[in-house]
């Protein structure tokens, strides 16, 4: 009943004027160390943050 | 209902005495886009959430939300417990301290206190949801100004950390609103 | 407050931090039978840590059980407590 949540074959990707956020499926995942000190479960979702511009947030959400 | 733990969600390490940072860091205390108008924001929308992913979404981001505003009051309350006042003077806390000495209060780094028309609830999921994406954003920038001013190391750490969350919680939210689209897209409930 | 007490809580804060981010992953991907697996293990074994760190230490909760006197409101409270040992 809720694989359509999941399907790569989304309802609404072609409709105008809609939101479309991609839905994360679990893949790897950190160590209990490792996931608070990151501030996540999951490598997918890491983005750090790199205040000298190479990585600047905004390139990556453009 | 809500159960209080004692412990913080994250081991927050405070390196130095600080009322300026203290002061800045109060922004994510009882500023617009601060971690209790997240919580209550998330909290408040869920009465009219559709789907059950959607009203369990908003409730623990929302529960963690307040997590993340204890961690702030931390950091406040820990940048400035043994500041003299001689170290207060001439700094952007001395105004909060004429007030409040070192406790804790809901303003911002302007001194702006807070107020519930920080965020609303329209009982509408698309408009709700769009809201709180948009606040995840502004709390990830708000870190970001705030980890780039931050000269002690285990602040900026723990503004890492809260940062992070962000990041997960716009994905979260995300994932809600594709739910509550896809099943617009079947049955209108409205 | 001794390294012995923060190392556990720290150890709390660690599988209670997986909880959270299974329990978000879960209320957006109920079928995921895998992540399910991964949450009710660290529940599980949160269970356990918070029975041992409650034995020694108190209960963290005001629900949880206590030795005479109630050890609930004992000092350090967590905005007291500097992990300062990383």
């Amino acid at each position: 009943m809720h694989e359509k949540f999941y399907s790569k074959n989304c309802n609404n990707c072609n409709q105008l004027a809609t939101t479309y956020i991609k839905f994360q499926i679990m893949d790897q995942v950190y160590n209990q160390e490792q996931a608070l000190r990151h501030g996540t479960l999951f490598p997918d979702l890491y983005r750090p943050y790199d205040p000298c511009g190479k990585n600047k947030e905004w390139r990556n959400y453009g | 209902m809500w159960i209080y733990e004692k412990k913080l969600q994250y081991p927050v390490r405070v390196d130095t005495t600080n009322p300026t940072l203290a002061a800045m860091i109060i922004e994510q205390f009882g500023g617009a886009d601060g971690e209790l108008s997240a919580g209550l924001r998330y909290l408040t929308q869920r009465y009219t959430m559709p789907t059950s992913q959607g009203k369990a979404t908003l409730t623990d981001i929302g529960t963690e939300e307040l997590a993340h505003w204890e961690i702030i009051g931390t950091l406040v309350y820990r940048l400035v417990k043994d500041a003299t006042v001689d170290q207060i003077k001439g700094t952007p806390f001395e105004a909060h301290y004429v007030n409040h000495g070192k406790g804790l209060y809901l303003h911002d780094a302007a001194g702006v206190p807070w107020t519930a028309t920080y965020f609303n609830a329209k009982d509408d999921p698309i408009t709700d949801l769009h809201e709180d994406m948009a606040a995840e954003q502004k709390a990830r920038t708000t870190y970001e100004w705030l980890i780039n001013i931050s000269d002690d190391p285990g602040v900026t750490d723990t503004l890492r950390f809260l940062r992070q969350r962000e990041i997960v919680h716009f994905q979260r939210f995300g994932e809600v609103l594709q739910i509550i689209q896809d099943t617009e897209n079947c049955i209108k409930y409205y | 407050m001794d390294r012995d007490q923060m190392n556990m809580i720290v150890e709390l804060m660690e599988v209670s931090f997986v909880l959270v981010e299974t329990a978000l992953y879960l209320n957006t991907h109920p079928n995921d039978e895998r992540a399910l697996r991964l949450h009710n293990n660290a529940s599980t074994q949160y269970v356990q840590l918070e029975e041992m760190y409650q034995a020694r230490y108190g209960p963290l909760k005001n629900t949880g059980m206590s030795r005479y006197p109630w050890a609930y409101i004992d000092e350090p409270w967590p905005w007291e407590i500097n992990f300062n040992f990383n």
